[in-house]
């Protein structure tokens, strides 16, 4: 057996050793990954004054930004930049109006829950696509949901309607993040924060993770993709 | 008097010729952790490769921009690398190929001492330590995954983690837990003390004993690697179809398990064979150390409930790769299937998790108490009773998922009749303390805790059993902090009774005792301040693997998560103990520190190569304290000449001199 | 307690016979203890609480499971304690213990009262769950235990990561919202359109399985007005944690009201909605429209299948 201060030298240096690696992994893995940067949208707007914040999204058919092509994928404006930004964590102001655009590039799906084609907990509860207000898409009979937007835990339900002719539905976006000239649709919605500070998940219901069983997994269920939080700052 | 006779090696088939010189190998030719390695690597590209090259053309494939199908095939060449490495299969193929065995004893034990712990050994005091020490790294890394549950369950509406971290994290606590720790108490303490225990100088197939222990640090690591590839998000369950939704690290979940699975198997058939056929002459039934029955029963059960588990992830592969539809309900299949296949493995699972702890408990307090095991028979009885019914009650788990509403009664009654040969090892635990001079050492007051604690956890057992009880706490954190009380306060606190127990038989080397009893309180109050209150959580409505909670439960969780914190350090003050010493201050402790009767203790610490000079004839059972005047030892380790030749042979044969 | 020594040996033996009375005896007198505060004083307070009649029902059963409960841990507790106190080691006594191997009598004393208190149990956990129509739990699609008459059904649909809730008796509506009527008998049909999720009515004490394909019934009568939380209590994906919302239970009047004008107000997305049924295989559509059928999408099946396979729609 090894001398004494030789073995308490490898038990030390061991030990540090475990340390380091352990610290580096939760460091690294699981502290790092927040998810994806949070959007900004509170700066220069005082909470519950009822004033008003613009979000605008676009949802992609081909996520050509990283490893998963084939998953399709939100993307965020940045109100400082103005450029396109792959995640789906935003920041609003509390007890205020947020005004939505979405831009629809991607084709249609048939939801599994038909409910999910009623627009629901928006002011008026109704939004609008390409002007014209809508307030029900039939996404069996017609070729008109995309994606939704909906955040559960306050009942906001918004289905982005997809471009509608046959011929769009073939010459879709195929990078990302999408310019105009690709076809799209505009949908425009408004909600009120809740007055509270909180932090709420948002999610599709369109079935899109393909490959996946019920549609539901990949980007469904991967934060910065189809789901994300919005956080309302007090 | 006795004959000194060469050790014989008549458990090796196709033994060397006599008169084979020895010669050693290069170190490359030698296999070893470096060889297991680079097979490990290798096996992983191949199967990789292999997956690839049949499975990109599913379309599945590629919508979803993964292949599970390379890499399962990848986990499954990488573990056949990894073995082959470690030269598990090179006796089978030189016997097949009808060459003869080299001389892998002595090349083993011609390694330097720590150098042998790291090799495929046939001896099973190496792999009783192997496994000892892996399973504290198992547990220590399960638990750190514990503490950071805890520190994300501090608020309900601060999020620490993402939530996809978050359920990775929760997934990974408890298959981790689960997997393996069925074996640490059997694997450490099993391997190594029954052979001690029964009077032989050898387990029954110790290849195959090397093999169980050696899959689990594969095991391990694979389940670690799912981090690597976005962890697996449906806990230890592993419910189709949310685990046939999931994205890859789904796949290390299933083989992991199924591997581990596989290795509890092997771990279950030696250990009986070894029990059952390998006992000394006079080692009758009734003379059987009761932690031997606890290992028996625990094996039977090993091998008659893993294999279930293996078929359910063995379907739950083919489903994520190959397209069956075994659980797909809109395809034909059932998401029942899957949780009847898993519960009828995952209700054994738990009782073999609480069966080693009764046998290491019932096993210590005879000792420390300085009496005979109170109603020795109804102990073996308890944990063959135990054992049985654990059979029969898993739909408890699935009493609110709309089975046939029939069936509730029934495994109502089979759940509550559990209890009663549950309750046969507190009778007598009771029975041994009374009128005892109970002694108390590090290990006593861990069989204190563990009652304590067992009986809080087979009390909130009762609870479910009931089914309307059931209704209200089933998938809330009433169900975890009864099974927490079950698994972390019954074997957990065994397992550290056995360590301080036995480490002086296996290492010749003791525990700091003042270091162990601060250990033994810290732990024991902590763990009771984060559990019981997560009784009341779980009443209250919080439901299990949550991120957010109400508001009101805030409080509770805190109290919970601050103790956790406290727990984790207690946990740490036992590694600590445990690691200055082994390593530093190594105070030798060779006698029989605890003057147990046990036939372990008879033999040095630690004991001989060969276990026994000679195979020892038994006389009576380990528990004969208090006799006056004071009882012969259990066994006689030096037989005289004839006796065991007599004892084997048959019927007017002519007795020969030798060990049997 | 003890004085070693001179006259110890005569006072031990005066002493031996005393340990199981003393037992006994503390012991009947903290279990009576016990029991009392708990019937009296926690009962009232124990969870879910008494908005309806099987959220009572479970109330008390845990108080029962408790008062049956308390008694054996404080056996074992006072019967460890005593062992403590009274049969440890002093310090210079190297004797064994007496060789006592086991006692007949008391294994089977202990065998039947451990045996009587688990029958007692089944039984009464049997009327419990059959007197109350399953105890709030989920029965399956054929509940063995029914209520005479059922007034009012609510199917609740599990979907990845929200409840919805239909209506058959009102057109078959379909809502996030779930409100009930005070004193209705109400029956639960459970089922999911794609994982597994659990149906929890925490306060209404329902919990039901939520399977894809299958209809999981549970029956509540709610005898209190006030808001209760629904959770899932089934991992079911990375948002099960966040999957909740709140039901109100309100006065039959309020209730008519509230589901007349929904009915109304949802009529237009009625008619798209497919028929009521007890399970749903949201593969298959009806009304799939043409453009749909030339794009080549087969249903809400995700892909997860290639169209070329048969068995999908």
């Amino acid at each position: 057996m090894l001398s004494l201060p030789l073995r308490v030298a490898a038990l030390v240096a061991g030990f540090f050793a475990v340390a380091a690696i352990a610290g580096f992994v939760v460091v690294h893995y699981f502290l790092s990954s927040s998810g994806p940067a949070y959007e900004d949208f509170t700066s220069h707007v005082t909470a519950n004054t009822g004033a008003s914040v613009n979000v605008v999204m676009q949802e992609a058919p081909q996520t050509t930004v990283g490893t998963d092509p084939d998953w399709v994928s939100y993307f965020i404006r940045s109100p400082q930049t103005h450029q396109w930004v792959h995640t789906t964590n935003f920041e609003v102001p509390a007890g205020s109006r947020v005004n939505f655009t979405i831009y629809g590039y991607d084709g249609c799906t048939p939801l599994r829950n038909q409910v999910w084609g009623d627009v629901t907990g928006t002011i008026g509860n109704t939004m609008t696509v390409n002007g014209k207000p809508v307030s029900l898409l039939n996404s069996w009979t017609e070729c008109s949901v995309a994606h939704t937007f909906a955040i559960p835990n306050l009942n906001i339900n918004v289905p982005v309607a997809s471009p509608m002719t046959y011929q769009e539905n073939q010459n879709l976006c195929s990078t990302s993040p999408c310019t105009p000239s690709s076809p799209h649709t505009v949908v425009r919605f408004s909600i009120r924060t809740p007055s509270e500070p909180g932090i709420f998940f948002w999610q599709c219901k369109i079935p899109c993770g393909l490959g996946y069983l019920d549609g539901n997994g990949g980007p469904m269920q991967t934060i910065g993709f189809m789901t994300g939080f919005m956080e309302v700052v007090g | 008097m006795s004959v000194d006779i060469e050790r014989a090696r008549a458990q090796r088939p196709g033994g060397p010729p006599p008169g084979e010189p020895k010669h050693a190998r290069v170190w490359w030719q030698r296999p070893s952790i470096v060889t297991a390695v680079i097979g490990a690597t290798g096996g992983y590209f191949f199967g990789h490769w292999l997956g690839n090259a049949l499975g990109s053309g599913y379309q599945q494939t590629a919508t979803a921009d993964q292949n599970n199908l390379s890499i399962v095939l990848g986990y499954v060449f990488l573990t056949l690398g990894w073995l082959a490495g470690l030269g598990v299969f090179n006796d089978i193929l030189r016997l097949m190929a009808g060459r003869s065995i080299p001389h892998v004893e002595e090349e083993a034990e011609a390694r330097s001492g720590l150098a042998r712990y790291f090799s495929y050994t046939l001896d099973h005091k190496v792999v009783g330590l192997q496994y000892l020490v892996g399973m504290i790294i198992y547990f220590c890394t399960a638990g750190l995954f514990a503490m950071a549950i805890r520190t994300e369950l501090l608020s309900p509406t601060y999020h620490i983690f993402s939530s996809s971290t978050y359920i990775e994290i929760v997934g990974e606590h408890g298959t981790m837990m689960m997997m393996l720790m069925t074996s640490v108490i059997t694997g450490p303490f099993g391997n190594y003390l029954v052979p001690l225990m029964i009077g032989s100088k050898q387990v029954a197939f110790p290849r195959i004993e090397a093999l169980a222990f050696w899959i689990t640090p594969a095991a391990f690591l694979i389940l670690l690697s799912s981090l690597l590839m976005g962890g697996f998000p449906f806990g230890w369950t592993g419910y189709a179809p949310l685990s046939i939704q999931s994205t890859e690290g789904a796949n290390a979940y299933a083989f992991a398990f199924g591997l581990m699975g596989i290795s509890i198997i092997l771990s279950g058939f030696n250990l009986i064979g070894t029990i059952i056929c390998y006992r000394a002459p006079g080692m009758r039934w009734g003379r059987m150390p009761i932690f031997i029955w606890g290992v028996l029963t625990t094996s039977f059960m090993f091998v008659l409930a893993a294999p279930v588990l293996l078929g359910g992830m063995y379907m739950l592969i083919t489903d994520r790769t190959v397209q069956t539809a075994f659980f797909t309900d809109n395809l034909g299949g059932s998401a029942y299937l899957y949780e009847n296949l898993f519960w009828f493995f995952g209700h054994p699972e738990v009782y073999l998790l609480a069966l080693p702890g009764f046998g290491v408990v019932s096993e210590i307090m005879p000792v420390m108490c300085r009496k005979p095991l109170f109603a020795y028979r109804v102990s073996a009885a308890g944990t063959l009773g135990v054992a049985i019914l654990s059979f029969f009650v898993w739909q408890h788990h699935l009493f609110v998922s709309g089975i046939n509403p029939d069936m509730r009664p029934l495994f109502m009654l089979t759940t509550e009749l559990i209890s009663i040969p549950t309750g046969f090892i507190f009778l007598v635990a009771l029975g041994t303390l009374w009128k005892a001079k109970i002694r108390f050492t590090v290990p006593m007051l861990f069989c204190f805790a563990f009652f304590f604690n067992f009986l809080l956890g087979g009390v909130s057992g009762v609870f479910q059993s009931d089914v309307p009880a059931d209704v209200l706490v089933h998938g809330s954190f009433f169900v975890l902090a009864h099974f927490h009380y079950m698994i972390m306060g019954g074997l957990i606190f065994a397992f550290m009774a056995a360590c301080y127990y036995w480490l002086p038989k296996m290492m010749g080397i003791r525990l700091n005792e003042t270091l162990g009893k601060i250990q033994f309180w810290t732990m024991f109050i902590f763990f009771n301040s984060t559990f019981l209150p997560l009784f009341a959580v779980g009443a209250l409505g919080q439901p299990r693997r949550v991120f957010e909670y109400a508001q009101n439960l805030q409080t509770l969780n805190d109290w919970s998560s601050i103790s956790s914190f406290l727990l984790g350090g207690s946990i740490l003050l036992f590694v600590a103990n445990f690691v200055m010493s082994t390593v530093i201050v190594r105070t030798r402790e060779t006698g029989n520190p605890w003057q147990s009767r046990s036939l372990e203790w008879q033999l040095s610490s630690p004991p001989p190569p060969e276990n026994f000079r000679h195979i020892p004839v038994v006389l009576s059972g380990p528990y004969e304290y208090g006799r006056k005047p004071e009882a012969p030892p259990m066994a006689d380790l030096d037989p005289p000449l004839g006796v065991l030749a007599r004892a084997y042979a048959p019927a007017g044969a002519r007795t020969e001199v030798g060990d049997g | 307690m003890s004085t070693p020594g001179e006259g110890a040996h005569e006072a031990a033996a005066a002493r031996e016979p005393t340990h199981w009375l003393r037992l006994l005896i503390l012991w009947v007198v903290l279990s009576l203890a016990a029991d009392l505060v708990i019937w009296f004083v926690w009962y009232p307070h124990l969870p879910p609480g008494r908005m309806s009649d099987v959220a009572q029902g479970q109330q008390f059963d845990m108080a029962v499971l408790a008062i049956c409960g308390a008694p054996v841990i404080l056996f074992i507790w006072i019967y460890g304690l005593y062992a403590v106190i009274v049969w440890r080691h002093r310090p210079g006594d190297e004797e064994d213990g007496p060789p006592i191997h086991g006692n007949n009598r008391v294994s089977a004393a202990w065998i039947m009262i451990s045996s009587a208190l688990v029958l007692f149990l089944f039984g009464f956990g049997t009327y419990q769950l059959i007197v109350p129509n399953g105890a709030g739990g989920g029965q399956g699609a054929s509940p063995i235990w029914k209520p005479s008459t059922v007034d009012l059904q609510v199917q609740a649909i599990g979907q990845q990561w929200v409840w919805t809730y239909r209506y058959p008796q009102f057109g078959g509506f379909e809502t996030t919202q779930l409100v009930l009527p005070k004193g209705a008998t109400i029956e639960f049909n459970v089922t999911s359109l794609d994982v597994i999720h659990s149906f929890w009515a925490y306060q209404l004490g329902v919990k039901a399985d939520a399977n894809p394909g299958v209809n999981n019934i549970a029956y509540a009568r709610p005898q209190q007005l006030g808001t209760f939380v629904v959770r899932c209590a089934e991992l079911c994906g990375l948002w099960h944690g966040a999957m909740f919302n709140y039901g109100q239970v309100v006065t039959p009047a309020a209730f008519m009201r509230w589901a007349k004008t929904t009915e109304v107000r949802l009529a237009s997305l009625t008619r798209q909605l497919p028929p009521y049924a007890t399970t749903y295989d949201p593969t298959v559509i009806k009304t799939l429209g043409p453009v749909l059928v030339k794009l080549g999408l087969t249903g809400a099946g995700g892909g997860f299948y290639g169209p070329e396979v048969p068995v999908q729609p």
